[in-house]
């Protein structure tokens, strides 16, 4: 169990309620909104009808014509207060997604290299390095906002978003790291790609990642990527 | 039953009442931009409220029904033949199988709806039709539709009115039911100047000092050419004296109203992403985000900030007019 963190619980317009915590990109309040949004998945109130959580903010989506905000706000305190948060790391998915870096097709790796004065090598390894975490899914169907990037690897957006952007692109966007699941525009650097399924709309769950999952990046050549699979643990 | 697509129009797409349950995995609402005037087309011709229709935009498509069919146009005024001559709005029409339906220039608003009685069959990806144009999800392949396209459409037998048997056979290419709906759902108040949309403060509102905030709910603001269904992008005399910055990304919803920092406010659509880092001075209420829809380029509009009793009040209108329109077109059939 964990420390309650303080959250404040505001009307989102006149079909939705915002749970905002303090704004930040962290594990701990993150821990705390998937939390939320498990339990209250687990056991509806009513008068709801879908949950999205995001780095540091849950927004709970209301019927259509559910008045009744205030009562719900109380509710929402109400489990916010009694929330417990687990800290048990093995209880969370470990996905593995193996990485082919570099490669011929819109790599800003050489310019990510640049930026941040390390070696491809360097690169590759700093990225490899870490396990990340799935702080939310977003922009695009299936695709994961990880946190617990090197700070030495952040780079800024480009300044002109990229028209096209290939699917299993792994990119890099501030101290964000993401990968895409289906071609997009974008404006995130991209350093490498996978071959991993991240959306299905046909499979049950539909997304490979859920909030709350551990992830690790693997590096592979070339030759291996059509054929390297995920490892789920 | 098909239709078959001989030009695709500005953007039209497969859209029913939209996706719910999957943002939390980053997949939108989507579905009609005007969602009453596809409820009201899917009403006049006996389909149910979860029925697909065709949402089109600007300018519609040129199509032809293969079999048999009973159809209706809702939403923004359309200029539409069938076989070459003139049919009306939200009258829904008898066409026999090969006539040819010509859509022009929407009139009166942005987006137009053509229902046909058993809807758009295609298979629903994620519990709807709708077509996520971003997301390259449902509708036909996740995309806007092409000519040579032919959509499926459902046998449409429902008990009360069926297509194909209440033709004559007297040569005509179309017959006009006897019953129609004199106004739209909501109404369209671009023609005669500003449309005003109603929203609530945003989170982000009180970052902005009172004389900003003042101007900024004061300001008429005009819809750029960018403007798609995931937002609408506005530019108007207001200027940012100070950026808010930029956030952790948060939630968002159709009608959030962000200020990016070059100051100039994005509405978000239906097609609206499910997340986003911009801050969040306003969110237009649920009664008035199909007027949104029906907003066009140049269109102008100013924001009128209400409480959330009045949201509800507004929405509560709505429903009842639509349901009065429901229940009116359940006594006739009958």
């Amino acid at each position: 169990m964990r420390q309650q963190l303080s959250a404040q619980i505001e009307p989102f317009g006149d079909t939705a309620v915002l749970i905002r915590w303090q704004q930040i990109i962290d594990p701990i309040v993150n821990a705390q909104v998937c939390a939320l949004a498990a339990d209250l998945g687990e056991h509806p109130l009513a008068g709801v009808l879908e949950l999205v959580p995001s780095y540091s903010s849950l927004a709970v989506l209301l019927e259509p014509g559910f008045a009744a905000a205030d009562e719900l706000i109380a509710r929402l305190r109400e489990r916010l207060d009694q929330l417990e948060v687990s800290d048990d790391e093995s209880a969370r998915r470990l996905i593995t997604v193996p990485v082919c870096y570099g490669g011929p097709e819109a790599s800003d790796l050489r310019e990510v290299s640049e930026r941040t004065g390390l070696a491809l090598e360097e690169v590759i390894a700093r990225h490899t390095a870490p396990e990340y975490r799935v702080a939310m899914l977003g922009f695009l169907p299936g695709f994961p906002y990880l946190m617990g990037l090197d700070p030495r690897l952040s780079v800024a957006r480009k300044l002109t978003p990229r028209v096209w952007v290939p699917a299993g692109s792994v990119a890099i966007g501030g101290s964000q790291t993401g990968i895409y699941p289906c071609e997009s525009p974008g404006g995130w650097q991209i350093i490498g790609r996978t071959a991993a399924v991240l959306f299905d709309a046909r499979s049950r769950p539909p997304a490979l990642f859920c909030p709350g999952d551990r992830v690790r990046f693997r590096p592979i050549s070339a030759k291996e990527l059509p054929l390297a699979k995920v490892q789920i643990q | 039953m098909s239709i078959r697509i001989l030009a695709p129009g500005f953007q039209t797409t497969v859209q029913d009442r939209g996706r719910s349950g999957w943002r939390a995995l980053g997949v939108g609402q989507s579905g009609a931009a005007d969602g009453p005037a596809l409820r009201l087309g899917n009403q006049l011709v006996g389909n149910g409220d979860d029925d697909a229709g065709l949402e089109l935009t600007l300018l519609g498509p040129r199509l032809r029904f293969l079999d048999h069919s009973f159809f209706v146009l809702t939403g923004s005024d359309i200029v539409a033949e069938l076989g070459g001559r003139s049919i009306p709005m939200r009258r829904p029409v008898w066409a026999r199988a090969g006539s040819e339906l010509t859509l022009g220039a929407c009139q009166t608003g942005a987006r137009s709806y053509l229902c046909m009685a058993g809807g758009v069959d295609v298979p629903p990806v994620l519990g709807s039709r709708s077509t996520d144009v971003t997301g390259r999800l449902g509708g036909l392949l996740g995309r806007p539709l092409q000519a040579g396209d032919v959509l499926p459409i459902g046998s449409g037998d429902s008990a009360r009115w069926r297509p194909g048997a209440a033709i004559p056979d007297d040569g005509e290419p179309f017959r006009l039911a006897r019953f129609f709906v004199q106004e739209n759902a909501h109404s369209y108040l671009t023609a005669h100047g500003s449309a005003i949309v109603r929203v609530t403060l945003g989170s982000h509102a009180a970052e902005l000092d009172a004389r900003a905030r003042a101007e900024f709910f004061a300001t008429e603001w005009q819809l750029t050419p960018e403007s798609s269904r995931m937002g609408v992008r506005l530019d108007g005399a207001w200027r940012l004296q100070e950026p808010l910055g930029e956030l952790v990304s948060e939630p968002l919803v159709p009608g959030t109203v962000q200020l990016p920092p070059g100051g100039r406010p994005i509405v978000l659509g239906v097609e609206a992403p499910t997340t986003g880092g911009y801050p969040r001075v306003a969110q237009v209420i649920a009664a008035d985000l199909p007027l949104l829809g029906q907003l066009r380029p140049a269109d102008k509009l100013r924001f009128s900030v209400v409480d959330l009793d009045a949201a509800h009040a507004a929405w509560r209108l709505q429903e009842d007019r639509l349901l009065r329109i429901a229940l009116g077109l359940k006594l006739r059939a009958e």
